[in-house]
């Protein structure tokens, strides 16, 4: 049961990490909001229009400037 | 809000592409939408190739929308560097920042396009929104893009922007929240680690644990224990330490002796090498209790306060007259007396102020509840936040902001909402007793043992005491009910802004309800019409009607128009508007709608009309008549009707005894027909109140009783916080939502006796599990003063505890808010 000498602190640690981890989300906001990342992820085309905005070189100067979608 | 239609005037096929709203036959233009804001809209979004936001919509199945408003013109003021000073936050010189309050967002399809917004404008580097309190967060290049062109873009689409005030505040309950979630996460591990050695060192006692690894176990759990017991149950310890500041004994002061206690013996025990440690009761308390208050916080409304609100009352932007005699539109702000300044038609005044036109026709429902225009002549004061209902008028500013009638107003309520949260609850008024019962019982088992010669044994038994009677099913008794109360009223539509509201409904005697909008639609109607002798159809007289009050912006004018639903006869010329008389066609056959006594001038006594006049259904509503130059044509009965749902609520709430008062700044005969129609006895209604008397009104009664306000505009405000317990409701005025203490979602009066027989429901939840939670503390004392309840003893206790009271408050969940009325009905 020596063991224990070893693992308690070990697991500790993990706990530890764990909890670091938490207060990282917790300070960066990442649970002021719960609901609305709930909805961004009904989202698609989040990478190709990422994409069309590197490759475009003019970027819409204007909110009567077309835009074509996929 | 879409003006209500009645079934007559919808082609029920027709619904608008964009909101999902019935298209009015009365529309002109594209007839695929139901307004040309929705029409606007539509085309914004085609432009911007953003048609994928119906899609979305139609997926996520969002609750039906209201059709766009026409915003404020240009967002010229979000420029002015003093409105900036006070919302705008430059991060970098090329980096700016600020959040917007945004109306209309409501599901995954607004978030999507408002998302969008560094796609369609340059100079915009991120968006952010967040649902729970529709608000906008923008980061934008100043250099490349101003405010008011980020505002009009977002208003392009359909949202009307106004500056998301209250950001310390904010900023301060976002704070606290995340120091909450902190604290709880800590203690969780600590409680859970805990626990887990602390079974370890039970199954030791029975089986047998070697001298060290005991000591190695308990001496973890003490190191485990501290940032619990240092760093998460600092709440307590805060509370505690005001709460014996100001003499008055909170929940948290045994719980904060008993944390300490128990730590304090378990920390001397661990040392001296005995084995009896409370650690784990310890932590798992800490977390229990912080849990606890954490649900019942998260399932509140947020409120936010806004002092800056009455910018968004009255206008924040304003046309001043410059030193040149042209018109400049600044912010609101920066008005000062003296200041001359143009309020355009139809449009909030921006501040107090004397009148320099010669005439002004004035909307000051927001002070006096009156739905009807008042006449102003030059010289008279006008008053921040009514609304010029005529032409565009000249004002004189007297008084800036903070200083005009609304902003004292805002004021008062101020006082009043921080005075009620600070209100003790039922648990609190326990804890006095309890904490004079632990500490009698403690220092007499101290004494007992001291006296007996075994210091030690005094200790320990002490400390156990200590440990064993703290309340943790006490001090969750109380949240865990309002949390799950407060989600149960949320899904019936009504929203609770804090615990203590559910309480102080508790000790309610009376009910007032304010009249216009909250008892009656607040629209006036077309309650009853008769033609007499008429050659014409009714279709014909519908189209009369129609074209005589197609421009008609009076109340009573569009009550006509709505009645009419039929379109104007285009060949009918022009129609002049008669002061304090009517309106007149302006070429043959001068066909004239108007007042009774303008018809009287013109035509005498007629026989009819006057039989007519005294007739129940036209004798307590405003008149109108029509008639040509040589006959009566018809009159018209114009009221504002009484809802519905406002008579079963009275009923309900007479059968669960509560008296009704209604209050109004209306006219007392108008308030008076409301009364009788509801059972209501002539003590208990009042009419042309300002909101000052309202105020004043319910201070007065608050000295000997408690009660509830009902209402919904804005000259309702600070009597809404006065009351002990404000209700609002969807549609109100901005000052009465953030009054209230509870706001109804949907405008439907039953609610009221919901709420009251919820709250009722609710503590008596409470006190069952109060009682449940003390027979369990003193289950524990006796056995802690007879040395039978040890560590594990108080292990096994306190989560038994906790549970019971969960599960008893759980039983609210069963609850149906509305299901007692509806049995009625």
């Amino acid at each position: 049961m020596d063991i224990v000498f070893i693992l308690l602190p070990l697991t500790l640690l993990l706990a530890l990490l764990g909890l670091c981890g938490f207060f990282w989300a917790v300070k960066r906001g990442q649970f002021d909001d719960v609901e609305t990342p709930a909805v961004r992820i009904l989202f698609e085309d989040a990478d190709s229009i990422t994409a069309k905005q590197n490759g475009q070189e003019r970027r819409p100067q204007d909110s009567t400037e077309n835009n074509t979608t996929r | 809000m879409p003006i209500a239609v009645t079934s007559q005037e919808v082609t029920t096929e027709h619904i608008c592409v964009h909101c999902g709203l019935c298209i009015p036959s009365k529309r002109k233009g594209d007839l695929r939408f139901c307004c040309a804001g929705c029409e606007s809209v539509y085309k914004v979004l085609h432009e911007l190739g953003l048609e994928q936001f119906y899609a979305l919509r139609a997926q996520t199945g969002a609750e039906q929308i209201l059709p766009p408003t026409p915003g404020e013109s240009t967002y010229a003021y979000f420029d002015d560097p003093v409105f900036q000073s006070e919302h705008l936050q430059l991060r970098s010189d090329s980096q700016a920042c600020t959040r917007l309050y945004l109306s209309g967002i409501h599901c995954a399809a607004c978030v999507w396009v408002l998302e969008k917004l560094p796609n369609i404008l340059t100079g915009i580097k991120q968006t952010r929104v967040s649902l729970n309190d529709s608000t906008l967060w923008v980061s934008f290049d100043p250099n490349h893009t101003s405010l008011s062109r980020i505002a009009q873009c977002i208003d392009s689409l359909g949202y009307k922007v106004r500056i998301a005030g209250g950001e310390a505040e904010d900023a301060l309950r976002r704070q606290a929240s995340k120091q909450l979630l902190l604290r709880i996460a800590v203690a969780a591990v600590a409680a859970g680690n805990c626990m887990m050695i602390a079974i370890s060192l039970y199954q030791g006692w029975f089986t047998g644990i070697a001298q060290e690894h005991g000591l190695f176990l308990r001496y973890t759990s003490l190191l485990l224990s501290l940032p619990a017991v240092l760093y998460s149950a600092q709440p307590f310890y805060r509370a505690s330490l005001s709460a014996l500041k100001t003499k008055v004994i909170h929940i948290d002061v045994p719980i904060s002796i008993g944390i300490l206690g128990g730590f304090l013996l378990s920390a001397l025990n661990t040392i001296a090498g005995s084995p009896h440690v409370y650690f784990d009761s310890i932590t798992m308390l800490i977390f229990l209790l912080l849990l606890g208050r954490w649900l019942q916080r998260d399932g509140l409304t947020r409120v936010t306060k806004d002092q800056k609100l009455l910018y968004t009352l009255a206008a924040p932007q304003s046309f001043r007259r410059t030193l040149d005699g042209g018109w400049e539109e600044v912010y609101s702000g920066s008005l000062k007396p003296g200041d001359r300044i143009l309020v355009p038609e139809d449009s909030a005044i921006p501040a107090d102020g004397t009148l320099c036109s010669h005439l002004a026709h004035i909307d000051c429902s927001l002070l006096t509840g009156e739905s009807t225009a008042q006449r102003h002549e030059q010289g008279a004061h006008v008053y921040a936040g009514t609304l010029n209902a005529g032409g565009p008028i000249e004002i004189e500013v007297a008084a800036a902001a903070h200083t005009s009638r609304i902003g004292k107003l805002m004021r008062e309520l101020e006082e009043s909402q921080s005075e009620k949260s600070e209100l003790a609850g039922s648990t609190d008024a326990i804890a006095g007793y309890f904490v004079f019962c632990v500490l009698c019982i403690s220092s007499f088992t101290a004494i007992y043992w001291l006296a007996l010669g075994l210091p030690h044994e005094a200790i320990e038994r002490t400390l156990a005491v200590l440990v064993v009677s703290c309340p943790c099913a006490l001090g969750l008794a109380a949240p865990t009910s309002f949390a799950v109360a407060i989600r149960k009223a949320a899904q019936a539509g009504i929203f609770v802004k804090s615990a203590n509201t559910l309480e102080r409904l508790q000790h309610v005697s009376a009910i007032f309800f304010d009249k216009t909008g909250t008892i009656t639609e607040g629209q006036p109607k077309v309650t009853s019409w008769q033609a007499i002798e008429s050659k014409l159809t009714e279709s014909q007289l519908r189209t009369l009607v129609a074209s005589l009050e197609d421009h008609s912006s009076h109340p009573v004018g569009k009550a006509l128009q709505q009645w009419a639903a039929t379109p104007p006869e285009p060949t009918f010329g022009a129609v002049k508007e008669i002061e304090g008389f009517g309106v007149e066609q302006r070429s043959a056959p001068y066909y004239r709608l108007g007042s009774v006594r303008w018809c009287e001038k013109i035509h005498g006594n007629v026989e009819p009309l006057t039989k007519l006049l005294s007739d129940a259904r036209f004798a307590q509503a405003t008149v109108a008549v029509v008639f040509s130059e040589t006959q009566v044509l018809a009159v018209f009965a114009i009221a504002d009707q009484l809802r519905q749902d406002a008579a079963i609520a009275c009923a309900e709430l007479h059968a669960l005894g509560y008296p009704i008062h209604i209050v109004s700044g209306d006219r007392i005969e108008v308030v008076e027909h409301i009364s009788t129609q509801l059972d209501i006895p002539a003590i208990s209604f009042q009419g042309d109140m300002s909101p000052e008397e309202k105020y004043l009104l319910i201070k007065e009664v608050e000295q000997n009783q408690h009660c509830v306000m009902v209402g919904d505009g804005a000259n309702d405000g600070a009597a809404l916080a006065e009351a002990s317990v404000g209700v609002s409701l969807l549609g109100g005025a901005e000052i009465s939502l953030r009054a209230a203490d509870v706001y109804l979602s949907r405008k439907d009066l039953r609610a009221i006796p919901a709420l009251v027989f919820g709250a009722q429901k609710t503590l008596s939840v409470i006190r069952r599990n109060l009682l449940f939670s003390v027979s369990y503390n003193i289950l524990g004392v006796v056995g802690a003063l007879m040395g039978i309840i040890g560590p594990l003893g108080a292990a096994i206790l306190m989560p038994l505890s906790s549970i019971t009271v969960v599960l008893s408050s759980l039983s609210l969940v069963r609850m149906n808010w509305t299901k007692h009325i509806k049995n009625r009905t």
